[in-house]
């Protein structure tokens, strides 16, 4: 059984739980809003999505309130989602171990359960069961309500007093936050207050019973706080049983306690009938992601030329003030052309993740699963795959972590180790300067522009790529069935802006801390080892200034470097300056770019190409008299990017996701060759 | 006289619905299926079909909606009463 350390992590601590410092943990069905009322309790940002599992690790924070003095220490704990107590997956083995490490006692941890009102006899049934395997003293619950209607005080009052436990209705999007806060610390210090005065308090032992497959999702069994015995059902009935009379129980109540509804609203339905439309379906999805392409291009054009108008000003202002000399060259060539370099993409990033949220918030992602479903499982994958997926054009890391909530283990690796393919944000400084550069600007067909067209291609190479291999995976190492393909529809929602601002600015700031801190700090490196060893002077003699710093690059310990590798580059069309932003791209590849800055700023004598666009297209080779970057060449390098694992973030997290560095290397290896292959391929068809 | 037919979800035409008998075989699907609050004697509409036996999409009461592939649809038994 594979135990991840994430879950390890969360148990420990909430095993090390005393009285004074209670633990609340975040228990619901996926999407109830468990997400977005994380955030606002802690101050945390993080993803808030309508597709199953955005959860992917279980996060702990702080109560903002908890800097107030006169109260407790409390932490959140973001688990999951679950439809019942019986896990299908790792996913779900964390929520279940969670509960069942929760401490013991009169003032033990709280579960505070996330009732959504559009499935509220469903998500009541798991509270209840929760309510059975804890009790009453240990679970608290609020109510997600919508716009139409909402839970009546009687109807609340009638729920609470069946089900014995506090319920509190909310917006998890628009209810004051303190309220929340407010209802939790009340709730929690009457249960704590109640139990201390008690002379004796008996500790009852309960039982789960789960099925034998559940039984390998839960991490950390043995470990548990004991009060909970795990059984594995003798009957594969049993469970289904508990379930069903669960469910006929909360009815009861339901009828019981609740007026009628309003009319239901029939816009969910009237959506989904053209964009689950047989005919339309597929060409409305192919439209959206299309416009998301498009939009990361043209909108951000007039930025991003402001921007690098506004870091070749700043190069040029610094170089003017500070004194002929090394510290003058780190500076400019180094770090101005390397950081700046990068920076320049950050109008880019933030688009894509404004649009990615924005998406995420609809509820549109569940149907783009339902419209990709038959095509993923062609290749082998279930809809399950897509969310993953899906990630992974954010970046791959999330999207490995997202492939957790695959319950089959060989789906799940042929999704992990295919997800590298899918092309994700750091690759767009690449494309976008390599485009929007050197492939020229049309339109097709009177309604698509070339450039547009071209990352929407390479985004498809990508995809198209990682699919393939999936399948061929399916077909060998990790052969078998796909896994069962179930999921709720959540009703169409108009996305906040808000969020999706929220979103774009904090992944902005992510990505301008990397730049600031890791791209920084390995610009400085590139600029060093792309200075040092110097040339012997008497080279130097007699040569112009531009000769002069060709030969300082070349004689270079990067330059030597990309001297080295250019026989194997070479049949890609690819020079040793290229070869060197290949080597240090493998680090991270936005370095890529950043070596081409400091890189083409070393070289650089023409006072007129103030950005790194304008250098790079002006480079001609000495052989042959013709321009370095020729279309050939481009795609090449392009190809060579949408294949390649140049990363090693996701190496890590591959190696821990699959225990070693089997798979890493697997990874790293295959999609090299077919970097290699493809560009070499595309350098022969187009020269 | 009232007659009943048995078929599954798949035998459906769009926009019809039909009573839950029998959820199947598969106790992973039947399990998943009862957690979403999907019991025998239940009322459910199919609204959409995705080409080429894709996933089917369903209405479960007035408000539920979710979906799920053709194969697994094709083991829930349905009774229309006609």
């Amino acid at each position: 059984m594979e135990i991840d350390a994430t879950t390890e992590i969360a148990s420990t601590q909430i095993e090390s739980s005393s009285t004074h410092k209670n633990k609340i943990l975040l228990v619901g069905f996926p999407n109830a809003g468990k997400s977005t009322l994380f955030n606002s309790l802690t101050g945390g940002n993080r993803k808030i999505s309508n597709y199953s599992g955005i959860t992917v690790d279980s996060a702990i924070g702080d109560f903002i309130s908890n800097d107030e003095t006169g109260l407790n220490r409390l932490e959140l704990i973001d688990l999951p989602g679950i439809y019942n107590l019986n896990p299908s997956s790792q996913d779900e083995g964390v929520t279940l171990s969670a509960l069942l490490h929760m401490s013991d006692g009169p003032t033990g941890d709280l579960v505070l359960a996330v009732i959504d009102w559009h499935r509220l006899e469903s998500s009541l049934t798991l509270v209840v069961s929760l309510i059975d395997l804890l009790g009453t003293d240990k679970v608290l619950a609020v109510i997600n309500k919508d716009d139409e209607r909402e839970l009546s005080a009687q109807e609340r009052l009638g729920l609470e007093q069946k089900l014995g436990i506090k319920i509190l209705p909310i917006s998890a999007i628009n209810t004051d936050v303190s309220i929340i806060d407010h209802f939790i610390r009340e709730q929690l210090d009457l249960r704590n207050t109640k139990n201390s005065s008690r002379e004796t308090f008996d500790i009852q032992t309960k039982n789960l019973m789960v099925s034998e497959d559940a039984l390998s999702y839960i991490p950390n069994l043995t470990s548990a706080t004991g009060h909970i015995q795990v059984h594995v059902a003798p009957d594969k009935n049993e469970i289904s049983k508990g379930i069903n009379e669960k469910h006929q129980m909360v009815r009861k109540i339901l009828s019981d306690v609740k007026g009628p509804d309003l009319a239901p609203s029939q816009l969910s339905e009237k959506i989904d009938k053209v964009i689950l439309n047989p005919v339309l379906g597929m060409p409305i999805f192919l439209s959206i992601f299309y416009f998301i392409f498009h939009s990361i291009y043209t909108w951000a054009g007039p930025v991003m030329d402001l921007s690098e108008d506004l870091v070749g000003k700043l190069g040029e202002v610094i170089g003017q003030n500070l004194p002929q000399g090394h510290l003058h060259d780190l500076v400019v060539d180094g770090i101005i052309g390397g950081v700046g370099g990068v920076v320049v993409f950050l109008p880019q990033i933030m688009i894509l993740f404004f649009l990615l949220s924005i998406l995420e918030q609809s509820g549109y992602i569940s149907r783009a699963a339902i419209i990709t479903d038959r095509f993923m499982s062609f290749f082998g994958l279930g809809g399950k795959a897509f969310l993953p997926y899906m990630s992974g054009f954010a970046c791959a890391i999330p999207g490995i972590m997202a492939a957790r909530t695959i319950p089959d283990h060989k789906e799940r690796m042929a999704t992990i180790l295919t997800l590298p393919l899918i092309t994700c944000s750091a690759r767009l400084p690449v494309y976008i300067l390599l485009i929007g550069t050197f492939v020229p600007d049309y339109t097709i067909w009177g309604i698509f522009n070339s450039r547009a067209l071209s990352f929407f291609f390479l985004y498809f190479l990508g995809s198209i790529m990682a699919l393939i291999i999936a399948k061929i995976l399916r077909l060998s190492f990790f052969k078998g069935r796909t896994g069962n393909f179930i999921i709720d529809l959540p009703h169409y929602q108009r996305p906040h802006l808000r969020i999706a601002l929220k979103q774009a600015w904090f992944k902005g700031k992510t990505f301008l801390r990397k730049a600031g801190t890791v791209i920084l700090g390995l610009s400085i490196i590139i600029w060093f080892l792309s200075t040092f060893p110097g040339p012997a002077q008497e080279d130097l003699i007699g040569k112009t200034q531009a000769e002069q710093a060709a030969i300082t690059l070349e004689s270079s310990a990067l330059g030597q470097m990309g001297k080295t590798i250019e026989p194997v580059i070479e049949p890609l069309g690819m020079n040793w300056k290229i070869g060197v932003g290949l080597l240090v791209s493998f680090g991270a590849r936005e370095l890529f770019v950043s070596a081409m800055g400091t890189i083409y700023s070393l070289g650089d004598v023409d006072e007129e190409s103030s950005t790194l666009r304008e250098r790079m297209k002006a480079e001609i080779n000495p052989l042959t008299g013709r321009k370095v970057f020729d279309l050939a060449t481009v795609w090449s390098i392009l190809i060579f990017f949408v294949f390649s694992l140049q990363c090693t973030s996701t190496l890590a997290i591959l190696k821990k996701e699959t225990g070693g560095w089997k798979y890493p290397t697997i990874g790293f290896s295959y999609m090299l060759a077919i970097a290699y292959i493809g560009s070499f391929i595309t350098y022969r068809l187009l020269i | 006289m009232i007659t009943n037919t048995y078929m599954t979800i798949t035998d459906l035409k769009t926009g019809q619905s039909a009573t839950l008998i029998n959820l199947g075989d598969d106790p992973a699907i039947h399990l998943k299926l009862l957690s979403l609050g999907l019991l025998p004697g239940d009322r459910i509409t199919l609204l959409n079909r995705v080409p080429l036996r894709g996933p089917l999409s369903i209405k479960h009461g007035d408000t539920n909606y979710f979906a799920l592939r053709y194969q697994e649809a094709s083991h829930i038994e349905v009774e229309l009463k006609a």
